[in-house]
């Protein structure tokens, strides 16, 4: 949609894709407002079979005095008022909002009204679309027809998209308000009025148009994910549930309510034998122990005590902890069982575990603290002893070390020099990699664009998750170019290795490579968005390179990216990095253009072959003088 | 295009298609997952596990509609003599 606003017009003060886009959104938006009302009088009156002529003669009547009303009004003037398209657009917007306040005991009339108004919101679109595209240069022959189509093409996608998706997975209120940002879309044209460049070759003429549908294809997949995901009410409830059922074994639990001292109210489960004697609790944490924090955010437990408050068990039901991580404290819980967690220091002798330290020690802060709330808070118990802390708000290591080498990379682009350069990759490298295991990954990227970046404390995740990004957007791509320890392992083996094994390919052909890391990125977000679960990235040596926890698959990438990174230089991050492919598009939006020093693209050994493209880190390796 | 460019191509598509193939097959793993912690639809006469606090919660959030359609008839009531549908005659 961007791109085709953007795209430079032909001659014609009125660009045609305003008016097909516009007879098209009405089409969807016709039909999806019609099912949703359909469905409305289903669910009210029942016998929707009865009255569907009638309906359908409604809408229809609607739709030709909608029609009549604007056609008549354009006939008196040579162009299209200013106001009508806000005022076509504002109509069905409180039509939308009609729709979704309905009284409380709806009449037929009031139906009736409805399903006429409908089909005049979208009936007053078709003389505009047709005029605009008249003023657009296209005949009246090819103009009916292209409304026609684009109308029937607008109307099926709207029937399978309600019908099928919005409806049944989102419910009414939901699918409205997507259709009301579908219908405000087409205000878009009156402010954005950019044009693009012209693009070179085929390659380029194929790339951008692919490149911008590619980022609409995934933003709207992120966005209807994140819709369903909220549109699933109760689902934290349901998940304690299942999980107090599993590991209680069939035992009857009676469910109930207490009030926290905050004024929360909390549900747990009493655990009840055959004579209906309490044997134990099972209670979740995510109100009793907040401000705890794993390495990727709070973690929530569902923890099954007896009476005295004796571990039995716990499950993890929600984090964002990196699943390799977790999969390393499978057995951990049974080693936990039997420990009294009424008392004070419960894990007092008990060690975290090695591959997964952060994860490990904020599970047994949560236990601990969860278990005193909830004997302080259900029971009326004052366990003795301090409670875990939660996680401290001043920036701790990991978050200084990174802004510190990110600060050192922007000073460094305007004072460039190679080997101070390479020193700074080497410390990248040992700090941030093999001391530190902090690397931006593919799943930085989707805890980012799925909105979880929770962190308790300035820590080095939350540094990686948000600050990573902001950074680039404002600075360019530095965190490639200096911070990325795996970017630095390569870019040293590139550096260092014999003059028979330089063979980096030319600029052209480089390019094709290049591409590839976009399309990788979007695979990653369909992949997550319809799984929502962070297990589905772990094919980024990224994720575990510098962790001695490291799946078999990320090994087998890992070696042969290496491999290939002595013969073509930063093999990798170039061509196949999806979390590098995320920053460059961030990269692209240059806040800080003016500001950042000029680079000679001509002399980049990096591939990169003009100043506008996605692909610069900021090396500054075309600014060190003759290599 | 010079030797090492296809080398170079070759390279960088296998392994796309090997991050590909990993990536789907981690997708799959957690179909697979979900699949088999789902409730089975009820096969061959046996009843199906139905949730019936849930189905009360959808009815109280108006996810379901608590009263049935205009056009269903009430069923008549059998006389006690009748045979119930689940006796053999």
């Amino acid at each position: 949609m961007i791109y085709l606003l953007k795209s430079p017009r032909k001659g014609s003060r009125v660009r045609l894709f305003d008016g097909q886009f516009l007879v098209f959104s009405a089409g969807l938006a016709g039909m999806a407002l019609s099912i949703v009302l359909m469905f409305l009088y289903q669910s009210q009156f029942g016998s929707l079979f009865l009255h569907i002529g009638l309906i359908t003669a409604l809408y229809m009547l609607g739709a030709f005095l909608g029609s009549l009303f604007t056609e008549r009004g354009l006939a008196r003037r040579d162009r299209e008022p200013a106001w009508l398209l806000p005022a076509t657009i504002l109509a069905p917007l409180l039509l939308i909002l009609l729709i979704a306040w309905l009284p409380d005991v709806p009449v037929r009339a009031y139906f009736a009204g409805l399903f006429l108004l409908c089909g005049a919101c979208i009936g007053t679109y078709f003389p505009i679309a047709a005029g605009r595209m008249q003023s657009a240069g296209l005949g009246v022959a090819p103009s009916g027809s292209r409304l026609e189509t684009l109308d029937h093409m607008g109307g099926a996608l709207g029937a399978v998209l309600t019908g099928l998706v919005l409806l049944p997975l989102l419910g009414t209120s939901a699918s409205l308000a997507i259709l009301a940002i579908l219908v405000a879309i087409n205000i878009a044209p009156v402010f954005v009025h950019g044009e693009l460049q012209a693009v070179g070759d085929w390659f380029e003429r194929l790339t951008r148009p692919a490149g911008y549908m590619m980022v609409g294809v995934g933003v709207c997949l992120l966005i209807i994910s994140q819709i369903v995901v909220a549109a699933q009410t109760g689902r934290a409830e349901r998940r304690m549930a299942d999980a107090a059922r599993a590991m209680t074994g069939g035992a009857e639990l009676e469910e109930c309510q207490a009030r926290l001292p905050n004024g929360t109210v909390f549900t747990y489960y009493k655990v009840t034998n055959a004579s209906e004697d309490t044997e134990g609790f099972v209670f979740g944490s995510a109100a009793l122990a907040k401000g705890i924090s794993g390495y990727g955010g709070p973690i929530t437990l569902v923890v099954s005590v007896n009476c005295d408050g004796v571990l039995r068990d716990f499950q993890v039901v929600e984090s964002n902890e990196t699943p390799v991580y977790l999969d390393r404290l499978a057995l951990w819980p049974g080693t936990l069982a039997g420990r009294n967690l009424f008392e004070p220091t419960p894990f007092a002798d008990v060690d975290a575990v090695s591959g997964a330290t952060m994860t490990s020690e904020a599970i047994l802060k949560t236990l601990e603290a969860s278990a005193r709330a909830f004997a302080a808070a259900v029971l009326g118990k004052d366990v003795a002893g301090a409670t875990p802390a939660p996680a401290r708000r001043l920036p701790d290591r990991d978050f200084i070390c990174l802004a510190t080498l990110i600060a050192a990379a922007i000073v460094m682009r305007y004072r460039p020099h190679p080997w101070a350069r390479r020193a700074l990759l080497l410390v990248t490298l040992v700090v941030t990699g093999f001391v530190l295991n902090l690397q931006y990954s593919a799943h930085q990227v989707m805890a980012l664009l799925s909105g979880h970046v929770q962190s308790a404390g300035l820590n080095g995740a939350f540094f990686l998750t948000l600050g990573v990004p902001i950074l680039v957007a404002l600075f360019g791509n530095v965190y490639c170019g200096y911070v990325c320890p795996f970017g630095a392992l390569q870019e040293l083996l590139g550096d260092f290795r014999p003059k028979r094994y330089r063979t980096d390919p030319s600029k052209i052909v480089w390019r094709y490579g290049r591409a590839v890391k976009y399309m990788l990125l979007l695979l990653l977000v369909v992949l997550f968005a319809v799984t929502r679960d962070y297990a589905v990235l772990s094919a980024d040596p990224l994720i575990t390179i510098f962790s001695p926890v490291r799946g078999r698959a990320a090994v087998l990438v890992t070696t042969a990216v290496l491999l290939l990174a002595i013969g073509f230089r930063r093999f990798w991050c170039r061509n196949l990095c999806p979390a590098g492919a995320f920053l460059s598009l961030l990269n692209g939006l240059r806040l800080l253009r003016k500001h950042r020093p000029p680079t000679r693209p001509s002399r980049c050994d990096l591939g990169v072959q003009t100043g506008s493209e996605l692909d610069c880190i900021g090396c500054d390796r075309c600014r060190h003088g003759k290599e | 295009m010079e030797k090492n460019e296809r080398v170079f191509l070759i390279a960088v598509l296998v392994c796309a298609l090997l991050f590909s193939a990993l990536s789907l097959g981690n997708a799959r793993e957690y179909f697979a997952r979900r699949a088999a912690g789902a409730v089975e639809p009820g096969i061959a006469g046996q009843a199906r596990d139905a949730d019936i606090a849930q189905i009360k919660g959808m009815i109280r959030r108006q996810y379901l509609s608590d009263h049935e359609a205009e056009f269903y008839t009430t069923m008549p009531v059998l006389p006690e003599t009748a045979p119930r549908l689940d006796e053999t005659p």
